[in-house]
């Protein structure tokens, strides 16, 4: 949904045809967070998710991103300064969004003989999910992401369960992005992600379920379009045990990242991949 | 209406009622023959059964919204227009 008709931009998500490049921002639609802010609202209706949950997540972010010196923003934030932060597209406050970084990263994949001569912690991948959901001919339901089907590829694949992940890295647009996805990969039922977030379950070292320990893409750093290199990254750090101080999850095991890609109110993709010790 | 963006247009032959329509002020959306669902964006297909039997039908101006947001900003020509309502039906 970027810039105008007599400018179409795909951006880094290949947003393009009709719909992304026309049809949506012609009429209004013409920047993230009103997509996502639609979704937010429509969650808040249907489940009856409160803006003071969604904040539970920034709030998380940023108790994590304190420890983070090279993270954008290092200030912790309350819940109340979330809610009271000014109104982007409503439902969504400021500090229910993402920043807006350069940045970038790099994996090495290697075959397991490659693997054995390296002197290094090495991680494994034990399974991976991806998959594209698409507008529905304008029939889109805003209430579930990609993950629903990318997470059972990813969680069969590694014969693991949600039960057995020590550290989740969510891509986080928005503070929205994390709960709809933390639903969809089956963490908590789904609609209740607001209750699941809800007393510091995300933060490292108290939370049952430590999640972007970097400070993420909503204190850290989001490349542009690149957000799920980070969390892949993070994820890595987790099971090597090198994350910053403060923030590492002990014993970690089993590390889970997901991405997703294009709008979470119309056309995007989503992957989820599981990552484990070499000997898991 | 009239303080909102107009956004210059290219139709294209395939959606041209859509865009005649609209020089109206009257919006149209298109409706498949075969298997009689409404679709949205305009084309000239149908992308749930693929037929090309289709019908541009008038719209009444009512719909149920599924959801919505106030938009405090936007970007190109919506910047000025903002605030704004966005909605999905």
């Amino acid at each position: 949904m970027g810039g105008s008709s007599a400018e179409p931009q795909g951006g880094p998500g290949g947003r393009r045809g009709p719909e992304a490049d026309f049809f949506e921002p012609t009429y209004g639609a013409t920047m993230p967070a009103i997509s996502y802010a639609m979704c937010a609202a429509r969650h808040m209706y249907q489940y009856g998710t409160t803006t003071e949950q969604l904040a539970e997540i920034k709030v998380a972010a940023s108790i994590h991103a304190s420890h983070n010196p090279n993270a954008f923003l290092k200030n912790v934030v309350s819940t109340d300064e979330v809610v009271s932060s000014p109104m982007i597209s409503s439902p969504l406050h400021r500090l229910d969004c993402c920043v807006n970084t350069d940045g970038g990263g790099a994996v090495v994949v290697v075959s397991p003989e490659i693997a054995a001569k390296l002197n290094r912690h090495k991680v494994k991948i034990l399974g991976q999910g991806e998959v594209p959901k698409n507008a529905a001919a304008g029939e889109t339901d805003f209430t579930y992401t990609g993950a629903v089907w990318s997470a059972p590829i990813a969680f069969a694949e590694a014969g693991v369960s949600t039960n057995d992940i020590d550290y989740a890295g969510i891509y986080d647009s928005f503070t929205i992005t994390v709960l709809m996805t933390l639903e969809d990969l089956g963490f908590c039922e789904k609609g209740q992600g607001g209750r699941f977030v809800t007393g510091g379950t995300l933060v490292s070292g108290s939370g049952s379920l430590p999640f972007n320990t970097d400070g993420g893409g909503l204190c850290s750093n989001h490349p542009s379009g690149r957000g799920g290199m980070v969390k892949m990254i993070e994820a890595v750090r987790q099971l090597r045990g090198e994350a910053n101080e403060g923030t590492q999850v002990a014993d970690c095991q089993i590390a889970l990242a997901h991405g997703s890609g294009g709008l979470l109110g119309s056309r995007m993709t989503a992957a989820t991949l599981i990552l484990g010790q070499e000997d898991s | 209406m009239s303080n909102l963006p107009a956004i210059p247009v290219s139709p294209t032959i395939e959606i041209s009622q859509y865009w005649e329509a609209a020089g109206r002020d009257v919006l149209v959306v298109p409706r498949c023959n075969v298997c009689g669902k409404a679709y949205w964006y305009p084309r000239g297909f149908c992308p749930f059964c693929h037929s090309t039997d289709i019908v541009w039908e008038e719209s009444d101006g009512g719909a149920s919204i599924y959801s919505f947001t106030i938009a405090q900003r936007g970007q190109g020509p919506w910047e000025a227009a903002a605030p704004d309502v966005v909605a999905y039906r």
